[in-house]
């Protein structure tokens, strides 16, 4: 285990700074001064401030050589400083730290929802291949990629908050938690939707991998039950690469919750990157991109680890 | 065609097909897919269409605020905008905008995972390293909010959303470019040729290449829907190419208020649709091809 921690850190550790340097190199190609994003920016105003910023320029050695600036650079992001927003005046750790939660809210909730769906009908559809269950479900995979989630949401909205007035069409309930819920139900939905069909293709094409594996016939052949099959070596086994695709799609997943956010006025962070785009806020969008590499690379180490860790296999070969 | 070669490299002669080449072999394969065809007529319409639409339809930017939102008729078959605008030349011009970025994206996506995979897994050692570690950098970032950002730096132009495109989804051709050739070049025929005094950069071009265009053909399909949808978000979300242009996201983008909704289906439906259906062909013919061209695929999926 030790070894194969070591390889993997080996190699996630080259993948984070080459996510600062590409950050860096973002932040570099920034209008304007960069002082102006590190500073709090009350401390610019009146004829001090030219002082105080030649001062400063020196203290933060930005008269010294790009490659020195970047170590200064990574070293102010270890003490959790991403900068300062262009126009909110506050630091970008605290704006994207305050609304995080709505975000997690409905990517951790979509995830869930398109998960218990996506799972069951995947393994179902491998199970019974080529039937007509399979084929519909291939079906309804293959369109929900297809729909843009903006379509979908329109289309939602038009139906249950228009037409049928069952849901509110936008905001975050504050009035305890069933009106929390009501709110949640479109966009943690559409956003479900949208992970459905990667999500279910994967599971099948996973569980039909395994299926074809030989302990499969073997257990089969001893006659283990097909529950016991199903339930116990099939899914198991076809979980680690479910969990896999869960992290490597969480990229894609942000683009659709700025979007869903944008629509629905959920107050997330994704509506923060929104407003920030509009008013050219780079530090808070370059900040927002840097954070979510670091969590994909991040969980992504965590669960090779803790793959690692159940099945010895990919510890000796991998 | 560029598929005879690509299929013999890899040993697939196995089926005897006396005088019949292995690209109309293919072909057959691709007319039995019903789901492949339909995709590929309707993509084919849309497309000409598209092209043909200053002779079909009027001009999309024509403004005339005494026809201001009104539902489709024979005059404006699919109604018109809030600046009276033809909503059926919009969509036509629309769809000319969003195939062409779609299209030029995913060529250049491909052709830069092409020259990068073929290097890293032909040179292998630390080309290769380097290149797994920074195609796991890409793809680490999200895609939507970066696009937006060079696109809002660099200009709202085509050639900037396709150049910025290519930059941030190359890692996906690429890796697969790049397991291709590490697997054909352990193949005999590759060491062979190496044994008869082939130099690298002629087996790389006569034999590597030639067997990744089928793979790379599927891969262009599916990166060619993903570059129209990821187009139409940025559409969407206003951040697309300068209005007045169309594209099917920014007809959609302005129609984002209730009453619209409500009371005015013909502007928001048809570009949404269009969307839909356009890349729904474009993963139907994708799936067909990855069936005709690969027939060991074909069995696992």
């Amino acid at each position: 285990m030790g070894r194969y921690m070591t390889r993997r850190l080996m190699t996630a550790i080259p993948v984070v700074a080459g996510i600062m340097l590409l950050s860096f190199l973002l932040v570099q190609s920034m209008p304007g001064d960069p002082l102006r994003m590190l500073v709090p920016p009350d401390l610019l105003q009146g004829p001090e401030g030219e002082a105080f910023l030649e001062a400063q320029r020196e203290r933060f050695g930005l008269n010294d050589p790009v490659i020195i600036q970047f170590f200064h650079w990574v070293g102010e992001l270890f003490q959790g400083n991403l900068g300062f927003s262009f126009h909110l005046g506050a630091p970008v750790t605290e704006i994207l730290g305050d609304r995080a939660g709505p975000t997690l809210i409905l990517m951790g909730g979509s995830m869930i929802v398109a998960l218990t769906l996506a799972v069951p009908v995947g393994l179902m559809a491998a199970l019974r291949r080529n039937s007509a269950f399979d084929y519909t479900a291939s079906a309804v995979g293959m369109s929900v990629i297809a729909i843009p989630s903006f379509f979908t949401a329109l289309a939602a909205i038009y139906i249950f908050g228009v037409k049928l007035r069952w849901l509110p069409p936008g905001g975050m309930g504050q009035d305890g938690f069933g009106d929390f819920l009501i709110h949640a139900i479109m966009p943690i939905g559409v956003l479900s939707a949208a992970l459905f069909g990667p999500y279910m293709r994967y599971t099948r094409q996973s569980a039909l991998e395994v299926l074809n594996e030989p302990y499969i016939t073997a257990a089969r052949a001893r006659g283990a039950s097909r529950r016991l099959v199903v339930g116990k070596h099939t899914l198991k086994n076809a979980a680690i690469p479910i969990a896999t695709v869960t992290i490597v799609q969480i990229p894609l997943l942000v683009g659709g919750a700025i979007v869903i956010e944008t629509m629905f006025s959920w107050p997330g962070t994704g509506l923060v990157v929104f407003n920030a785009i509009t008013t050219r806020d780079f530090p808070v969008i370059i900040g927002f991109t840097l954070v979510v590499a670091l969590i994909v690379v991040v969980s992504q180490l965590f669960l090779d680890l803790f793959i690692a860790w159940l099945d010895p296999r990919v510890r000796i070969e991998g | 065609m560029v598929t005879d070669v690509a299929m013999e490299p890899l040993g697939l002669e196995a089926e005897p097909s006396v005088g019949q080449s292995p690209s109309s072999r293919a072909w057959r394969r691709f007319r039995r897919n019903k789901l492949a065809i339909g995709g590929l007529f309707f993509l084919t319409l849309v497309t000409v269409m598209s092209i043909l639409a200053p002779w079909i339809a009027q001009d999309p930017n024509a403004v005339d605020l005494s026809v201001v939102l009104q539902p489709p008729s024979t005059e404006h078959w699919l109604g018109t905008d809030q600046a009276g605008r033809d909503v059926f030349a919009r969509v036509l011009y629309g769809g000319r905008v969003s195939l062409l970025i779609g299209f030029a994206s995913a060529i250049s996506t491909v052709f830069i995972g092409l020259v990068f995979g073929t290097i890293a897994g032909y040179r292998g050692g630390v080309f290769d390293w380097i290149f797994m570690r920074l195609v796991e950098v890409v793809l680490s970032f999200p895609t939507l909010v970066l696009i937006i950002f060079f696109v809002t730096r660099f200009g709202r132009n085509v050639t900037t959303i396709v150049l910025v495109m290519a930059l941030f989804q190359w890692p996906i051709s690429g890796r697969l470019v790049r397991n291709m050739t590490v697997a054909i070049k352990e193949q005999e025929f590759v060491q062979a040729a190496r044994a008869f005094g082939a130099r690298g950069l002629h087996t790389t071009v006569r034999h590597l290449i030639p067997a990744a265009i089928g793979p790379l053909t599927v891969a262009g399909t599916l990166l060619a829907a993903q570059a129209i949808l990821i187009e139409s978000a940025l559409s969407f979300l206003g951040f697309g190419l300068s209005p007045p242009t169309a594209s099917w996201g920014s007809i959609l983008n302005e129609a984002q208020n209730l009453t619209i909704l409500e009371t005015m289906p013909w502007l928001w439906i048809p570009p949404g649709l269009l969307i839909t259906l356009t890349v729904l062909s474009i993963n139907f013919v994708g799936d067909g091809l990855r069936d005709a061209l690969d027939p060991r695929t074909s069995e696992m999926s």
